[in-house]
């Protein structure tokens, strides 16, 4: 379930069938969330007061920037959002008129998570639920990237398939 | 035509994205924002206006569109400001500017006319009224951004330190309280209207915050 305020920005969410997973925070935002999952600090190039941007990337703002930041990172980029077992992957946002304005990432479930800006963290099934106008909603998808799962994660994966699995 | 003036950007994108009922405070020309739907009025292609002259109230003020020095003010060069909004100069002059001027024209006779005078000790709780105006306007026309820079980038954003300028004593106090009651990204505005800096490098939101009200603990 969303609150009526979150369902109001992005009237796409519902039928989405889209979940809150955190109460609001302003300390850090989607990239600090999709990065590192970092609860700590907002991240963002620039140097403004507060926010942290890792050194060695780019930092200029242009949408470039963000994809070298998850290069950095270990991901490459690929085409399609289809869920596949061995890769995590993570799906940048950006509109004409200011670039990257979002991203979000694949779930061992296969569904998506965001933070939404200073409000909360969602889970949701489709990409499409956070497109539109920006800055209510994200533009739409440019990039997306992915990378080799480590142990842990297909561990976690095959885990859930046998959850699922028996739920059924 | 050339570059557009930074005043007149402000003044010509709310033109353009709202009704906007003026009054004048001190030296700076005042609105109040009648539809507070930015972000998804620009997306339009055709752009209507809503003017309501019988709506002007000194209690209602939303937007400062003027100031002394507005060319030291923007935080985003203006080029970047209006590529950002979708809008260009050129278009936006073409478009808006004889309506603008007609309406600032109304207005300023509206204004001339009026027997309102402010009694003196309502000065500063009209500063606080339009800081708060603007504070809203910018947090609700800017929430959903993910990047603070986008934010920083917001006409209302620049209205707010334009008006901060002319009465900054006051304002670095709202800024400090508002930073307190309900935490939001001013310490670039705060660097900006005190001209220091009490966090230090590294620090996030929260240690960002607490540096500032320890430094403006006796304002609050």
């Amino acid at each position: 379930m969303i609150s009526p305020e979150l369902a109001a920005k992005f009237p796409r969410l519902s039928a989405d069938g889209a979940t809150e997973t955190s109460p609001a925070d302003p300390v850090y935002n989607c990239l600090a969330w999709s990065a590192k999952r970092d609860k700590t600090i907002w991240w963002e190039p620039g140097g403004q007061t507060g926010t942290y941007w890792p050194e060695g990337v780019r930092d200029d703002r242009s949408f470039e920037c963000f994809v070298d930041l998850f290069e950095k990172l270990g991901y490459k980029k690929c085409n399609g959002s289809h869920f596949e077992f061995f890769y995590k992957k993570v799906a940048l946002y950006s509109t004409p008129a200011w670039g990257f304005s979002h991203v979000c990432d694949q779930l061992n479930s296969g569904a998506w998570t965001s933070k939404l800006s200073e409000d909360k963290d969602i889970e949701h099934n489709s990409l499409e639920c956070l497109e539109g106008s920006y800055p209510s909603e994200f533009g739409e998808v440019k990039q997306i990237l992915k990378k080799r799962c480590n142990a842990v994660d297909i561990l976690a994966r095959m885990a859930f398939n046998i959850r699922s699995f028996f739920r059924r | 035509m050339g570059r557009l003036h930074y005043q007149d950007f402000v003044r010509l994108v709310y033109g353009a994205s709202a009704g906007l009922v003026l009054h004048r405070h001190k030296d700076t020309l005042v609105a109040s924002e009648r539809m507070a739907v930015w972000g998804r009025e620009q997306e339009k292609d055709e752009i209507s206006f809503r003017w309501d002259e019988s709506a002007i109230t000194k209690n209602d003020p939303y937007l400062a569109i003027s100031c002394d020095k507005p060319d030291e003010l923007p935080l985003v060069p203006l080029d970047y400001a209006t590529k950002g909004y979708s809008i260009s100069a050129e278009e936006l002059n073409s478009i808006l500017v004889d309506e603008i001027k007609r309406t600032i024209d109304a207005h300023a006779k509206l204004l001339a006319s009026t027997t309102y005078k402010p009694e003196p000790n309502e000065d500063v709780k009209e500063i606080e009224t339009i800081f708060k105006g603007l504070a809203k306007n910018w947090k609700s026309a800017t929430a959903g951004s993910s990047l603070i820079y986008h934010r920083f980038a917001h006409p209302t954003y620049h209205s707010l330190l334009c008006f901060a300028k002319n009465n900054k004593e006051e304002v670095i106090t709202l800024i400090l309280r508002e930073l307190k009651t309900n935490p939001d990204w001013w310490f670039e505005a705060l660097k900006f209207l005190t001209n220091t800096d009490p966090t230090k490098k590294g620090d996030n939101f929260n240690s960002a915050r607490e540096a500032w009200l320890n430094w403006g603990k006796e304002r609050i």
